[in-house]
């Protein structure tokens, strides 16, 4: 069986218990992130800056932790992660101008991104000048400079995502060779 | 007697340890352990601390994946509920299971019991070592009919394993018959 040619000479309570080793090992690294979007209240509390627009304060592969806690106001000079409804990359710039409509609790957001000449009103949907409390992700609240370069070249070069996987099983199997002898 | 021996002899022939890794030494006693008691003593291996593992372990292992394939499908506003308590779940699980490896389980490295004529026996083994040392200390503790014996052997896992880290079974064997056989 497929089993016996994977994991040569055990039982299958070992091959349950190795394989149960690997699945904790996967299944607790996801639980933990799910576990910091909740406690965030931010579906991806931990992003990467793609784009110069912040400059000086985030650079290209600057990793920025989020939060978007509900009793927390919005104000002018946030750094916000928002995403144009019906377009999908999310953008972290600043908060320049917020109007509330004291009627409906209804808040209108203009957004710039630091090195920028003009503000984001280009960047929303065709007719939109604002954007609402609905389409930000979550604040800005601190960041870790460089980490993020490595997710940056793994997508700008997705050749070196497969050459990784490939060195990697080439070590696992090294291991195995080497119990044998 | 001796095709008993000899079973056990050929269950643990590739038994092979990385030299100076206690880890090694420990999955190998273990496993020769298990061996030695079902195919020389005859006693049948109680696996109930790897069924409550691998209960506890599997179950929390689903949870995970059903909670992550429902996040995946789910926009998050809606889902959040739920992820809240698979996770807090998860973690429960694990902490449960960490707890009974720590506190039931501690260093048992095989249970089994069988029926010898009228007398119902039962057998814990456990196996301590300390971090940097050679000396392993392997506990045995025999309930026959409710009464409780417990013997002890401490020695250097060095006179088990050969200069090329194969385990030398005859050595074990008899080690182990000496000290079950002990008279206090």
């Amino acid at each position: 069986m497929l089993i016996e040619s994977l994991f040569p000479g055990k039982t299958y309570r070992e091959v349950a218990h190795q394989i149960l080793n690997i699945l904790m090992v996967a299944a607790s690294a996801i639980m933990m992130w799910k576990g910091l979007g909740i406690l965030t209240n931010v579906e991806s509390p931990i992003v990467v800056v793609l784009s110069e627009s912040m400059e000086p304060a985030f650079s290209r592969g600057d990793l920025i932790f989020l939060s978007n806690f509900k009793n927390e106001p919005f104000v002018a000079g946030d750094i916000v992660v928002y995403k144009i409804e019906g377009k999908d990359i999310p953008i972290i710039h600043r908060i320049l101008k917020i109007h509330k409509d004291d009627a409906s609790g209804e808040e209108f957001i203009l957004t710039k991104g630091d090195n920028n000449n003009v503000d984001d009103r280009a960047l929303y949907n065709k007719n939109q000048l604002w954007i609402k409390k609905s389409e930000i992700v979550g604040k800005a609240k601190g960041y870790l400079p460089y980490i993020g370069y490595f997710t940056i070249i793994m997508s700008d070069y997705p050749k070196l995502k497969y050459i990784m996987l490939a060195i990697m099983a080439l070590m696992m199997l090294n291991e195995k060779e080497e119990k044998k002898n | 007697m001796e095709e008993k021996k000899n079973a056990f002899y050929n269950s643990v022939k590739d038994l092979k340890i990385k030299k100076y890794s206690n880890v090694d030494v420990q999955y190998a006693i273990e496993n020769a352990v298990g061996k030695l008691f079902t195919k020389v003593y005859g006693y049948t291996e109680d696996f109930k601390h790897s069924n409550v593992y691998l209960f506890l372990g599997y179950t929390a292992s689903i949870i995970a994946g059903a909670a992550s394939l429902y996040s995946y499908l789910t926009p998050f506003e809606n889902c959040k509920g739920i992820l809240a308590v698979s996770v807090s779940l998860y973690f429960i699980l694990c902490g449960l299971l960490t707890l009974y490896v720590k506190f039931v389980k501690k260093d048992e490295i095989f249970n089994g019991n069988k029926q010898d004529e009228k007398v119902k026996k039962s057998i814990v083994v456990s196996f301590k070592n300390k971090k940097y040392s050679d000396n392993v200390e392997i506990n045995i503790e025999l309930n026959e009919n409710n009464k409780v014996t417990k013997k002890s052997l401490m020695k250097s896992y060095g006179s088990w394993f050969d200069e090329e880290g194969n385990f030398v079974a005859s050595a074990f064997l008899k080690d182990i018959d000496a000290v079950l056989n002990k008279k206090d």
